[in-house]
């Protein structure tokens, strides 16, 4: 049986994809709603001392969010199934060689050096959560964004999900989609409302796509399919 | 062998990344941290292991003389050409 639809109020979208056209079968450009884009993401804004130290991901998550023109104050939640994986796999061959590892890139291998480093570069010191769920990383990622905003329906939300390629030596059986990103702008009143439901009783199957792919041809406001993955199936929906 | 300024910078801008920093635009008495060049604790530890793997100097965050000899480019060089082995070139 499907549970109740959550109701996502969304005020701006925006995704990045590293390859072009859009993996999610998107055209780029804004309809004054989502904006997409692909190639190198747009981090010029980023102050050079903050920027040296930004991954793939963290580029792909800040272009996202730069479009969107957050308020000075916002929540942030980030979510993503493989974080700083590369920098991480980085480390372990390090300590595996005896080597001394590095402090940078220790510090911005943890899943949440992303909403860090956003916090470092606007000031902002409202909270933030990092969100890792496998397949269903952007959906559960999405409930906890709904969450913050339900205990403090005064602070907009910025939700931020990506994924960076996985390093060759993990990436065996592993979909690989290609860096992509997405930033959300929940608040109240909405611009539009993204309805996600979930199916717990759907046919276990393997994910072709990132659940993100299909959010995002929902926001664009084209006919959507459900996506169905190891765990559940999914549901998005736009709502006027 | 001994290190000079000029050399220091590169090693300083090689090791922490500084894309926008150039030998030239980085004063040799120039406060490397904080309000100076506006470098951090992570680089100050990233800076230290590397002086420690190129030229063998030892520089402990519980050494008070630390943070002296890691204040600008100057004090860096004569730390290490006091105290570390510099390579031949």
């Amino acid at each position: 049986m499907s549970l109740t639809p959550l109701a996502i109020p969304l005020l701006r979208a925006a995704a990045w994809f590293e390859e072009g056209p859009s993996g999610a079968g998107l055209a780029a450009g804004s309809d004054g709603f989502l904006d997409v884009a692909w190639g190198a993401p747009d981090v010029a804004f980023v102050e050079p001392l903050v920027r040296r130290r930004l991954s793939r991901l963290a580029r792909g998550c800040f272009h996202c969010a730069r479009r969107l023109a957050p308020p000075a104050e916002v929540r942030v939640v980030f979510a993503s199934q493989h974080g700083e994986a590369e920098r991480t796999l980085g480390i372990l061959q390090e300590l595996a060689a005896g080597s001394e590892i590095s402090p940078a890139h220790f510090s911005m291998s943890v899943h949440n050096a992303v909403p860090g480093l956003w916090s470092i570069l606007t000031g902002d010191h409202a909270g933030a959560s990092a969100v890792a769920a496998g397949p269903e990383t952007f959906a559960l990622g999405l409930v906890e964004a709904l969450a913050a905003l339900a205990a403090e329906p005064a602070l907009p939300v910025l939700y931020l999900y990506g994924d960076d390629r996985l390093p060759e030596l993990w990436a065996q059986g592993v979909p690989q989609p290609g860096p992509h990103a997405v930033a959300l702008l929940l608040g109240t009143p909405p611009e539009r409302i993204l309805e996600l439901g979930r199916d717990p009783e759907a046919p276990a199957a393997e994910m072709k796509e990132p659940q993100a792919y299909h959010a995002l041809r929902a926001l664009r406001g084209l006919p959507g399919s459900p996506w169905t993955g190891p765990g559940a199936g999914w549901d998005f929906t736009l709502k006027a | 062998m001994e290190i000079t300024p000029l050399e220091m910078k590169k090693f300083i801008i090689a090791t922490l990344g500084l894309e926008d920093v150039t030998p030239e635009s980085l004063g040799d008495d120039e406060p490397l941290f904080a309000e100076g060049l506006g470098l951090d604790s992570i680089d100050a530890l990233e800076l230290g292991i590397a002086l420690r793997k190129t030229y063998q100097v030892q520089a402990s965050g519980d050494d008070p003389g630390s943070r002296e000899h890691f204040r600008s480019v100057n004090t860096l060089v004569a730390f290490v050409n006091q105290h570390g082995a510099v390579p031949g070139s």
